[in-house]
């Protein structure tokens, strides 16, 4: 009976070992050159970083003993293969490993912004759950798929796309999606009220929604593919735009 | 004391000596223009006592003093109006003492919205999230799309701000709004210190939609340097090709 007790606690305890927990329920977190990271709003009052199961972080076995090191002279202090340092309400967050394909599962209270910025080729798709925090996305290669978002947000990515599919429409500060060489697919609720700025240089413009534009905007939709509408009598301002590719903007 | 409205002020930060702290509440009990006047200045400075202090971000005072500098530069050029030199120096103190005091605190959205769209532009930028000074740059050009200051500031947002994604709607703002040879020179400069790909991009065809010939060389300049990403010297290549 005893050791299936042991093993049952051990059982309990074993998705905690890989994890790190920051006492932090506002203020803001970033992440530096993370390659693969999913975002999931929670009503804790803690920071929680875990590795997704079977995508955790491993140490050679020849590095058994030695610490993981990066060239700007940070440590791994978390056991799971990122450097973290915390100042005040300030929290800041960076890989050592570039080879790592370790996918990270960071849970936020919704008091706390995040800001994410990836420039290598190395970075995956970045996945938003529920969250009910601001967030800054900044990249070069990554993909972004946001479920039940509702901002605010500023997401950019120059090789990636963006696929957004908001619960409700946050009235506070605004929204931007911005992608260079990709789509973006917005899809947002039917009641939800926007003032949508669509724009795309060599793309063409997709929606179901009834946007009021103006006149003037009307004619600039056709000559310039960027036009401006208001849904449902209009609200925050939502900003999408794809250079070279197609916008989807869809109603659910 | 001959003008009490004057010494307002020092009487509520308790500057003055202790004879005209006397003969002022004296007055203030028998003039009530003046002491609803003193009463509305107190509330708003008891008002401001209780804005929260905010953690500001690192580059947030360098901006605002760099707007600042930027605001005196432009009023000095213009004719002074005849009014009277403290009462104006005062009004300017209170309004500055409101602007550090909303700077510090994050006053709430309805100060921001009743200024003018300068002044308004330069608050938004004080603000620490990002979303927030997007919005900013989205009202302020909504507000006064043909103002040139705003291109001004917008340019300073660009070359300043630490934010790629801000930066990126300060460039589509840009160009949206002029395409006068200041705007141009602005991107062209920002494009020189610019390091996010991302935004680069955004300059680039913001150029070319602006027709800035004079672009080419910088376009040629960027497709030079090592650092570069390739895809960025593509899409100043396409710009070449383009203007």
């Amino acid at each position: 009976m005893k050791i299936f007790t042991f093993a049952f606690a051990l059982l309990l305890a074993y998705p905690l070992l890989g994890q790190h927990t920051i006492n932090q329920s506002s203020g803001k977190i970033s992440f530096y050159e993370v390659n693969s990271v999913t975002f999931e709003g929670h009503s804790g009052s803690e920071i929680i970083i875990s590795p997704e199961n079977g995508h955790d972080f491993k140490m050679p076995e020849r590095a058994a003993g030695l610490k993981l090191i990066s060239a700007g002279g940070l440590e791994d202090n978390t056991g799971i293969g990122l450097s973290v340092k915390t100042e005040g309400n300030e929290t800041t967050v960076a890989q050592l490993s570039s080879r790592g394909h370790a996918r990270y599962i960071v849970q936020v209270p919704a008091g706390v912004a995040i800001y994410y910025e990836c420039s290598t080729h190395a970075g995956k798709t970045v996945i938003t759950k529920d969250l009910e925090s601001e967030l800054e996305i900044s990249a070069n290669f990554n993909h972004v798929k946001l479920h039940n978002a509702q901002g605010p947000l500023a997401v950019s990515t120059v090789h990636g796309t963006i696929e957004a599919e908001f619960s409700s429409i946050n009235q506070d500060q605004s929204i931007s999606l911005h992608s260079v060489h990709n789509h973006v697919d917005v899809s947002v609720p039917s009641d939800a009220k926007a003032n949508f700025r669509l724009s795309t240089s060599w793309g063409e413009m997709f929606t179901d929604l009834d946007l009021d534009y103006e006149q003037d905007s009307a004619l600039k939709k056709i000559s310039s593919k960027k036009m401006e509408g208001k849904f449902n009598g209009g609200g925050v301002d939502f900003s999408i735009k794809s250079t070279h590719d197609d916008i989807y903007l869809r109603k659910i | 004391m001959e003008d009490y409205q004057e010494i307002l002020i020092p009487y509520l930060l308790g500057d003055l000596s202790e004879k005209e702290a006397l003969q002022m509440k004296s007055r203030l009990l028998v003039d009530p223009d003046l002491n609803r006047e003193f009463l509305e200045l107190k509330e708003m400075w008891d008002n401001s006592q209780n804005i929260p202090i905010a953690q500001a971000e690192p580059h947030a005072s360098e901006r605002f003093e760099q707007w600042l500098v930027a605001q005196k530069d432009h009023h000095s050029q213009e004719p002074a109006h005849i009014i009277g030199l403290w009462k104006y120096a005062a009004a300017a103190s209170v309004l500055l003492l409101l602007g550090m005091l909303w700077f510090l605190g994050s006053g709430p959205q309805e100060q921001i919205m009743d200024q003018p769209a300068q002044t308004n532009l330069l608050q938004w930028t004080a603000q620490e999230s990002s979303t927030e000074r997007i919005k900013g740059i989205h009202t302020s050009v909504r507000e006064k799309s043909t103002d040139p200051d705003i291109v001004r500031a917008l340019i300073k947002i660009l070359q300043s701000d630490k934010s790629p994604n801000v930066r990126l709607t300060a460039v589509e703002a840009v160009q949206s709004m002029a395409s006068s040879e200041e705007s141009k020179q602005g991107l062209l400069k920002a494009l020189e210190n610019e390091k996010t790909p991302v935004v680069q991009i955004a300059i680039i065809n913001a150029l070319v939609s602006v027709q800035a010939g004079n672009a080419k060389e910088g376009f040629q300049e960027l497709i030079n340097k090592e650092e570069i990403e390739t895809y960025v010297k593509d899409e100043a290549q396409l710009g070449l090709m383009r203007l």
